[in-house]
C-alpha cells in the first residue's frame, strides 16, 4: 500500500473481495478477491465466458453484485454499510456518483451517433458535474488533443474509423476525470491495423499514471504494459503474477493450456 | 340511369364540413396528444425490470389493443358514468376513448423504437454517471425517436380517421355532420363523397410528411455515411 503525504498508507484504488455474481443459475463469478493499487495497470486474460467483463461490469456497477463488496479508495460502492447487519443497497443517486468516478470504454465504442464528438465528450461533464459548457469544452479539447482527434471534433461518430471511435471513447471517458479506468476488450472489435492508435493511447495513459483494469486478448499488450496479469477461468482467478512471470513460467495447468492455445 | 349531381347541396353548406373537419382536427390532436404522453410511459412501464410496473401496462396495452374503439367510445359514453358516477360531455368522452386507444397502440411504438436502440447507449450513459432518464431523455429516445416518426404519423392518420366512430356517440365530428346535411337534404351521395375528399384533404398532408420524414431520414444517413 502505498503511502500518502501524510505517510499514512492510502488504501488501493480498488478493492475487491469474495465477489459473486449470477445470472439467473449461472453462477459467473464465483468469489473474486483482487486489490488494485493506484496506478497500477492490470490486465485480466482469459477464455469467452470465464467472468472477466462482468467482473468489470460488476465495478463500475452496470450489474450489481451479488455477494462481497468492492471499495474504490477505501470506500464501499454499491452498498451502504449498516451497524449490526448486512450492507444495503445504496440509492440510485449514490451508483450515478460512483460510476462518474470509474471510467470505462466498451468492445463496441458505444458512442452516440447522433451526437458530435465534442458532443460525446461534452454530455456527461455537464449533465453529471455540472460543469458549464465553456468547462466542458475545455476539458472535451484537452482530452481530444490526448487522444490526437483535435480535427474531428464536428465529426459524427459513424464517419469515423473504429479506432478513432474507440480514441475518441477512451476520452469520453477520460472527461469525467475518474479514479480508475476499466477497458472491456477495447480492441476486440477492431481491423488489425487499427489495434495499434488504441493500444498507444493507453500505454500512454499507463504512463501517466492512471489506475487501469484491462480486460484483453492482447497478450503482447498485456506483457509491456501490465504490471500485473491475472488469468481468469469459470468464475474465479486462477492465476495472478507479473506479467513475465506468467507468461514464462505460468504454474496452473488451465493457465497453461491457455496460454500454449492463444500464444502459439 | 345517370345520377344527377347535386353539388350546390355541399357547396350552400360549406361551413358544416368545415365545423366538422376542425373537430375530426380538435379530436385527433387532443388524443395523440395524450396519447403521446400517457404511450411514452407505457412504453417505459412495458420495458421496465419491475414487475409491478411491466405487468399492469403490458395488460393495459393488450386490452386496449384488442378491444375496438366504437366499443371503447360506446362503453365510457353509456357505461362509465353508471359505475363511478363521472359524468363526461360527448367531446370529453370521445378524446378519453381514442386517447386511450391511442396510448396503447403509441406504448408499442415507443417500445419498438426504444428496444431498436443499441442497449450500449443507454449503458455508456450509465456509465459516465447520468441517471436512467439523463439516459433516457438524452440518448436513447433522440435517436429513438427519429426511427418512431413515420409509425408516429402512420397512427396520427389512423386515429384521424378513427375519430369518425366519434359520430356514434353525437360529436359533430365531419361524418355527423354530413350525416346531419343527409337527413335534411336526401343527398347521401353528394355529402358522403365530399366527407371523403375532406378526409383526404386532412390526411394527404399526414401521409407527405411521413414519406418527406423517411426519405430526409434516410438521406441524412446516405450522406453521413458517405463523406466521412
Amino acid at each position: 500500500m502505498p503511502p500518502g503525504q501524510s505517510g499514512i498508507p492510502l488504501p488501493p484504488a480498488i478493492t475487491i473481495e469474495g465477489l459473486h455474481k449470477s445470472f439467473g443459475r449461472l453462477e459467473v463469478l464465483k468469489g473474486i478477491d483482487v486489490a488494485v493499487d493506484r496506478g497500477e495497470v492490470i490486465c485480466v486474460i482469459g477464455p469467452s465466458g470465464s467472468g472477466k467483463s462482468t467482473l468489470l461490469r460488476c465495478v463500475n456497477l452496470l450489474e450489481i453484485p451479488d455477494r462481497g463488496r468492492i471499495y474504490l479508495e477505501g470506500a464501499l460502492v454499491g452498498f451502504r454499510e449498516r451497524a449490526g447487519g448486512p450492507p444495503v443497497r445504496a440509492s440510485e443517486r449514490e451508483l450515478n456518483r460512483t460510476r462518474s468516478e470509474i471510467g470505462m470504454v466498451f468492445q463496441h465504442f458505444n458512442l452516440w451517433p447522433h451526437k458530435t464528438v465534442l458532443g460525446n465528450l461534452i454530455e456527461a461533464p455537464m449533465r453529471v458535474r455540472k460543469l458549464p459548457r465553456a468547462s466542458a469544452i475545455e476539458l472535451g479539447h484537452r482530452y481530444l488533443r490526448k487522444v490526437g482527434l483535435m480535427d474531428k471534433v464536428a465529426a459524427f461518430p459513424p464517419t469515423l474509423s473504429g479506432g478513432q471511435q474507440q480514441r475518441v471513447a477512451i476520452a469520453r471517458a477520460l472527461c469525467m476525470q475518474p479514479k480508475v479506468m476499466l477497458f472491456d476488450e477495447v480492441t476486440s472489435a477492431l481491423d488489425p491495423e487499427l489495434v495499434k492508435e488504441v493500444l498507444d493511447v493507453m500505454k500512454q495513459l499507463a504512463a501517466e499514471g492512471m489506475t487501469m483494469l484491462v480486460v484483453t486478448h492482447e497478450m503482447g499488450f498485456a506483457r509491456e504494459v501490465a504490471d500485473r496479469v491475472l488469468f481468469m477461468d469459470d468464475g474465479v482467478v486462477v492465476e495472478e503474477g507479473r506479467p513475465d512471470s506468467l507468461f514464462q513460467q505460468p504454474v496452473n495447468e488451465r493457465t497453461q493450456r491457455f496460454l500454449a492455445a492463444v500464444l502459439r | 340511369m345517370a345520377y344527377q349531381w347535386q353539388w350546390s347541396v355541399i357547396w350552400d353548406n360549406w361551413w358544416l364540413f368545415v365545423q366538422g373537419a376542425l373537430m375530426t382536427l380538435f379530436l385527433t390532436v387532443c388524443s395523440i396528444g395524450i396519447g403521446l404522453v400517457a404511450g411514452l410511459f407505457l412504453g417505459l412501464a412495458k420495458l421496465s425490470t419491475r414487475a409491478w410496473l411491466r405487468i399492469p401496462a403490458a395488460w393495459f396495452v393488450e386490452i386496449f389493443r384488442d378491444v375496438p374503439l366504437l366499443v371503447l367510445l360506446l362503453w365510457i359514453f353509456y357505461c362509465l358514468p353508471i359505475l363511478t358516477g363521472l359524468t363526461l360531455d360527448i367531446v370529453e368522452s370521445a378524446i378519453l376513448g381514442i386517447s386511450i386507444h391511442a396510448s396503447a397502440y403509441l406504448a408499442e411504438v415507443y417500445r419498438a423504437g426504444i428496444q431498436s436502440v443499441d442497449r450500449g447507449q443507454m449503458e455508456s450513459a450509465r456509465s459516465l454517471g447520468m441517471s436512467f432518464w439523463q439516459g433516457m431523455l438524452r440518448i436513447v429516445l433522440p435517436q429513438a425517436v427519429r426511427r418512431m416518426i413515420p409509425p408516429f404519423l402512420n397512427v396520427t392518420a389512423d386515429f384521424m380517421k378513427a375519430s369518425s366512430l366519434a359520430s356514434v356517440v353525437g360529436v359533430w365530428e365531419l361524418l355527423r355532420q354530413a350525416s346531419n346535411l343527409i337527413a335534411n337534404t336526401w343527398r347521401p351521395l353528394e355529402a358522403y363523397t365530399a366527407v371523403a375528399a375532406t378526409y383526404l384533404m386532412l390526411i394527404l398532408p399526414v401521409v407527405w410528411l411521413t414519406g418527406f420524414v423517411e426519405q430526409r431520414l434516410s438521406r441524412r444517413l446516405v450522406t453521413r455515411a458517405a463523406h466521412p
